[in-house]
């Protein structure tokens, strides 16, 4: 994928290339407020005057694409028609893949339908927003901020259905300030900084703790993948290799399907020896390497069943100095996870 | 009393007004998205109506409305009649007469309408008279009425412009205002008062309609 | 600084003092649009006769009329018609005494036609503008003259109405109409190639009325006495008027 796109707005000059030797899926992009985010996505979708774009995705060429559809608080509903009115007129001029019922019960907003566009809140407008952009059958899809106003299990519900409807070749480009969001959803990740991007690459890359040389602090967080084996009492059990975890998941995925496990670093305890006392949780793993995080922190990851798990510890800490490559360790986390 | 006179009148602000729409509607909103150096020369043309004295505005007319001029002449080729002293013109002169009227408040609505609904509309693939009626018009509705009651209050109460190229024929050209005129130079002052009660009554009775539907204007439009 | 305020003293109270010696009396004339330009032309000679000042307002008869009626500071009325001096009288304003005739107008025709009996007068596509009966008395007049020729009846429902018979013969002077009724005295100002008409309708008298009180109301006598001489009155023939009968005619048409 190449894009390079260059923008005026006002005095805020953007320029931003972004080239991935894999094709994105879905791809994420963070950063801080003012970076320039959201007039990368209004100028994609041809929101903004005086601007240009130039390259491609898989075969399609940006300058010449149809059918950009932007999701954000700059595309409000039309406040003379009620929701299913703003729906039906969107799906009346536009083809769909699914149903408009389909769509609208994926957006979960089969119960918002006869209301007015005044009446909703936060959330409920975000969902009846995305579900008119699905109306409008996008090739590529830009999610601007779209989920902030829900909850996070309704949020993890949401993104879940729109990855199994949107069909491959259906591009996403999404901006949110929850890296969480971005990582159950995106498969690359880019880090835009003053109007410029400043990292591109895939989500595992770039969660890296050897990839954190940018000004953007992305937290460190690993991403494990497993398979719901059981379901009790709102806690599911997790099987990542032959280790089973337990985990409370409000977005109750059912059992059997397969998981990712969002692990923040800072939540990781590291022992040299096996003590089940202090956590639930326990992965045992051999330590890959040790890097210098911060002033005061140091990132340890270790190799578990196959996958990388990063824990923080902090740079006073002596047992750093004892650790060695290759050395057995002992992961223990809490509970209280991000499963998508 | 003059029942002719107040019909005709009627007559004419009701003809008058769906024709300023028809006009001001796309000029106030070319008006509204245009942006140049001569912008405020434009606006000012639309505007002059408001301080040329009626009298003025209606000289020149009845000089256009000549069949040597240009558009007397364009007029007479078309229907074959002469254009003064005929209801056309006086419908003629009244839009002329009451533009700013119409094109102001519409301009105002036009440039409140925030440009991110347009963008979204086109972006969602609506064709443009679906952007017009659903998103545009339902959006300036309170200054659409506004414009259009306007016109006509401000149609029912011309009299210099109509004075002057009417030529007051009963039936025909003479509206109430040049009725009441008429009145009131014969020195018929009960009649007079009559029909000035009547234009009295009939304009307050619009214009508080007006400023309450403005009130209400804040209602439905403050949502992103 | 005292000798500075003497001197500012001195020359205020000079100046002051001169205002008052040449404050020559001065009155208010309030005159009908079609008597507007033949006054214009007679006043400088009343002026430097008399050393009076006048100020002229011109006005439609009827407008002014409210006005006065409604104690405009007027001292001297020269109405269009003698309907509106009467009614001062009628209604206790001014006395009897002091409305007079000072004109009387005559009907004039301007056209592209031959008098009234040509046919192009009562065809479909001629315009024929005269002033509004009701309201003015040159329409009065045509009205009356158009009854007497039967041919009222044919054109009543489509004669174009000014509201004066300056704004008639304006509708003419645009190329609006084809024929217009319209003051002989408007012949004369205008310069105009305008036929005589038969003098089949009760006589456009123009009356005036002394409005004024006191001082100014003798100096808006003497205009009066000034546009009723026979000097005037021969220049009034000139400029399209018919001579006063030999006795003041007072009161009604």
């Amino acid at each position: 994928m190449e894009c390079h796109v260059t923008a005026q707005a006002g005095q805020f000059a953007l320029d931003i290339a972004l080239s991935t030797v894999a094709e994105p899926g879905w791809l994420g992009i963070i950063g801080h407020s003012g970076a320039g985010k959201s007039t990368f996505l209004q100028t994609l979708a041809g929101l903004n005057a005086g601007f240009n774009v130039t390259g491609r995705w898989h075969d399609k060429d940006l300058s010449q694409l149809e059918n950009v559809v932007l999701v954000s608080a700059q595309t409000p509903l039309f406040p003379a028609l009620n929701v299913a009115g703003n729906l039906e007129l969107v799906a009346r001029h536009n083809q769909q893949l699914a149903s408009v019922n389909t769509i609208v019960a994926l957006c979960e907003c089969t119960a918002l339908m006869s209301r007015q566009t005044n009446e909703l809140s936060g959330g409920e407008l975000q969902r009846v927003k995305l579900a008119r952009a699905l109306l409008a059958n996008p090739a590529l899809l830009l999610l601007d901020e779209s989920f902030s106003a829900m909850d996070r299990a309704l949020r993890f519900g949401i993104l879940q259905k729109l990855k199994a409807y949107l069909s491959p070749h259906v591009k996403v480009i999404m901006v949110s300030h929850d890296i969480n969001d971005i990582i159950v959803s995106c498969d690359h990740l880019s880090i835009i900084e003053s109007g410029r991007c400043v990292a591109c690459g895939p989500l595992s890359e770039m969660l890296n703790p050897a990839a954190h040389d940018t000004h953007v602090s992305l937290p460190l967080i690993s991403v494990l993948h497993g398979e719901v084996k059981a379901r009790n009492k709102g806690v599911s059990q997790i099987s990542i290799g032959k280790t089973s975890v337990n985990v409370v998941d409000e977005s109750a995925i059912p059992v059997g399907h397969s998981v990712r496990l969002l692990l923040p670093a800072s939540e990781v305890t590291i022992a040299t020896e096996n003590s089940t006392v202090l956590h639930t949780n326990c992965l045992q793993g051999i330590v890959q390497s040790v890097v210098s995080y911060s002033a005061t922190q140091s990132a340890v990851t270790m190799v578990c069943e196959g996958q990388e798990l990063v824990a923080l510890l902090d740079s006073y800490d002596n047992r750093i100095n004892a650790l060695q490559e290759g050395q057995w360790v002992w992961g223990y986390f809490s509970g209280q996870q991000t499963l998508a | 009393m003059e029942f002719s006179a107040i019909w005709l009148t009627l007559k004419l602000a009701g003809l008058s007004t769906l024709l300023l729409m028809l006009v001001a509607i796309p000029v106030s909103w070319w008006l509204s998205r245009w942006n140049s150096r001569f912008k405020a020369v434009v606006q000012a043309c639309v505007a002059l109506p408001l301080v040329l004295p009626p009298t003025v505005l209606g000289f020149y007319l009845l000089l256009a409305f000549a069949p040597d001029s240009l558009i007397g002449e364009l007029w007479l080729t078309v229907t074959g009649e002469r254009l003064a002293f005929t209801f056309e013109a006086l419908v003629f002169g009244s839009v002329i007469y009451s533009f700013p009227f119409a094109v102001q408040p519409l301009y105002a609505g036009f440039t409140q309408l925030h440009p991110h609904y347009l963008h979204t509309a086109k972006m969602l693939n609506l064709p443009w008279y679906v952007r017009l009626q659903r998103v545009v018009l339902p959006a300036v509705r309170p200054s659409l009425l506004i414009a259009a009651g306007l016109s006509f209050a401000h149609t029912v109460g011309e009299f210099g412009v109509v004075l002057m190229i009417g030529g007051n024929i009963p039936g025909e050209t003479r509206v109430v205002s040049i009725a009441l005129f008429d009145q009131v130079e014969s020195l018929n002052y009960s009649i007079a008062h009559q029909l000035a009660a009547v234009l009295l009554v009939f304009s307050l009775c619009l214009l508080i309609a007006l400023y309450w539907l403005q009130g209400q204007r804040r209602l439905k439009w403050n949502v992103m | 600084m005292n000798q500075i305020m003497r001197c500012l003293w001195a020359i205020i109270v000079t100046v002051c003092a001169t205002q008052v010696a040449h404050a020559a009396p001065s009155i208010n004339v309030a005159v009908a649009a079609n008597f507007a330009a033949p006054l214009q032309k007679l006043l400088p000679e009343f002026e430097a006769a008399s050393g009076i000042t006048v100020r002229v307002s011109v006005g439609s008869s009827g407008a002014l009329f409210a006005q006065i009626q409604h104690g405009a500071p007027y001292d001297l009325f020269l109405s269009a018609d003698s309907k509106r001096p009467q009614a001062l009288v009628a209604s206790g304003r001014v006395q009897r005494s002091a409305v007079q005739t000072y004109a009387v107008g005559h009907l004039a025709l301007v056209g592209n036609i031959d008098g009234l009996s040509d046919p192009r007068l009562t065809a479909v596509g001629t315009r024929v503008a005269i002033a509004e009966p009701d309201i003015a008395p040159y329409g009065r007049a045509a009205k009356q003259l158009l009854e007497q020729l039967r041919l009222w009846e044919t054109l009543a429902s489509r004669l174009i109405r000014g509201t004066n018979i300056q704004q008639t013969l304006q509708f003419w002077q645009t190329g609006n109409v084809d024929v217009a009724f319209i003051a002989a005295s408007q012949c004369v100002i205008y310069q105009l190639t305008c036929q005589r008409l038969p003098d089949n309708y009760a006589p456009i008298i123009q009356q005036l009325a002394v409005t004024g009180q006191g001082e100014s109301a003798e100096a808006a006598k003497q205009l009066a006495a000034f546009l009723r001489s026979p000097q005037v009155q021969s220049q009034l023939a000139e400029a399209g008027y018919a001579p006063l009968a030999s006795g003041p005619s007072e009161g009604s048409r």
